[in-house]
């Protein structure tokens, strides 16, 4: 496992990039498949950071498996940030995290969200596929 | 402050009344000199002050859209501070940018030829690893560079809803203008309000990647530019996306 923290804040948002970068690659994830995944992370921190209080920190937390990664992104919202977003924007954001992982999903508990996401490595799923065509 | 002309106020209430594009935009032009006022102040901080026009259009158009008439106070007062936001807003992000490091902006200008010759020669996207080797260099300075890439603001920031400006991309290619699928089904249609925030540029590669399903190589070649690039305008145009929603809230489930 790969934790960080960091402050509801969008300048620290790069370092969560950076830091799965690092831990897709590490997975064996090629260049889309990384891109893919920091966009996740990045839609997911921008509206947690959102709705989060100020002294609330946003915590990652990533699991590589076998050419998978998981990653559990969670925070505390501020009271009274429970305005819906528009139809459109939440429509867009979960097309857009729908498209760029393989399972993406949030809870909403005691105050707190939990986003889990999950990306595979899919070469090996096509290497298989190409040997059998 | 000058007062707002009655012709002004009446194009305002039209507006309103009607959420009519055009006349939203006649708006937008009609203010532009606020932008270029706006931006002037902030031109000896090494940016192109055309750009800084357009940051302050952004604001402008966020102005318009916010600006009530019966208020009681002027456009022009009531944009000013948006329009500064906005243009604060720009320079507290690029700051970021200013903070890549050197080693790896040079690497990301290698970066995206890297990337073209090796997607060629192995018929799919490389791995990190992979590039690393190309590169000779190591796969955190891989990363870094992938990073820089995209790290700065660099979104033609035409404003928004100004599609006759901007039908052709930078590289000069014409891309297409409306995305007449995006009306296809009921979310769509949804999501096309947002989507028509965007240039028609980023508007075709945000809809080719996330409602088309291309792969950003596949995006690459039909429009003509590197993955690397359409990388970094995916990433600007969800910033922008980002920025143009109001008041946002997570769905309780995604997939």
């Amino acid at each position: 496992m790969v934790w960080l923290a960091f402050p509801a804040d969008t300048r620290w948002v790069r370092l969560a990039r950076l830091l799965t970068s690092g831990v897709a690659a590490q997975a064996g994830f090629d260049v889309e498949e990384v891109e893919d995944l920091k966009i996740a992370v990045d839609e997911i921190c921008a509206t947690l950071i959102e709705r989060s209080g100020a002294d609330e920190p946003v915590r990652l937390a990533f699991r590589p498996v076998d050419g998978t990664v998981e990653v559990v992104i969670e925070s505390a919202i501020a009271t009274g940030s429970a305005e819906s977003w528009t139809e459109e924007r939440m429509k867009l954001s979960e097309q857009i995290l729908s498209v760029v992982v393989d399972e993406c999903h949030s809870e909403v508990v005691d105050g707190l969200v939990r986003y889990r996401l999950v990306k595979a490595h899919l070469a090996e799923v096509a290497e298989g596929e190409d040997d059998g065509g | 402050m000058a007062a707002d002309s009655p012709e002004t106020i009446e194009r305002f209430r039209e507006w309103r009344r009607t959420g009519d594009r055009t006349l939203r935009n006649t708006l937008i032009e009609d203010h532009r000199w606020i932008a270029i006022h706006c931006a002037r102040r902030f031109a000896k901080r090494g940016q192109p002050l055309e750009d800084l026009i357009q940051v302050g259009q952004l604001g402008v158009l966020k102005a318009v859209e916010r600006f009530d008439p019966e208020m009681g106070v002027s456009f022009t007062t009531f944009a000013m501070p948006t329009v500064l936001g906005e243009l604060r807003r720009h320079f507290r992000d690029a700051t970021w940018a200013v903070r890549v490091p050197r080693r790896a902006k040079d690497l990301h200008l290698e970066l995206s030829s890297s990337i073209e010759q090796l997607s060629q020669k192995l018929r799919r996207a490389p791995t990190i690893d992979e590039l690393a080797v190309a590169m000779h260099v190591s796969t955190n300075e891989v990363l870094e560079a992938m990073e820089a890439a995209t790290a700065y603001r660099a979104a033609p920031l035409t404003p928004p809803g100004d599609d006759d400006d901007d039908e052709h991309g930078e590289d000069g290619v014409t891309i297409g203008g409306a995305d007449p699928e995006l009306g296809r089904t009921d979310d769509r249609l949804a999501v096309r309000t947002l989507l028509d925030h965007l240039p028609p540029r980023e508007r075709r590669i945000v809809y080719l990647r996330f409602f088309e399903e291309l792969t950003q190589s596949e995006i690459a070649d039909a429009v003509g530019m590197s993955q690397v690039h359409v990388s970094r305008l995916l990433r600007s145009s969800l910033e922008r996306l980002r920025q143009m929603a109001d008041a946002p809230l997570l769905p309780e489930t995604v997939a």
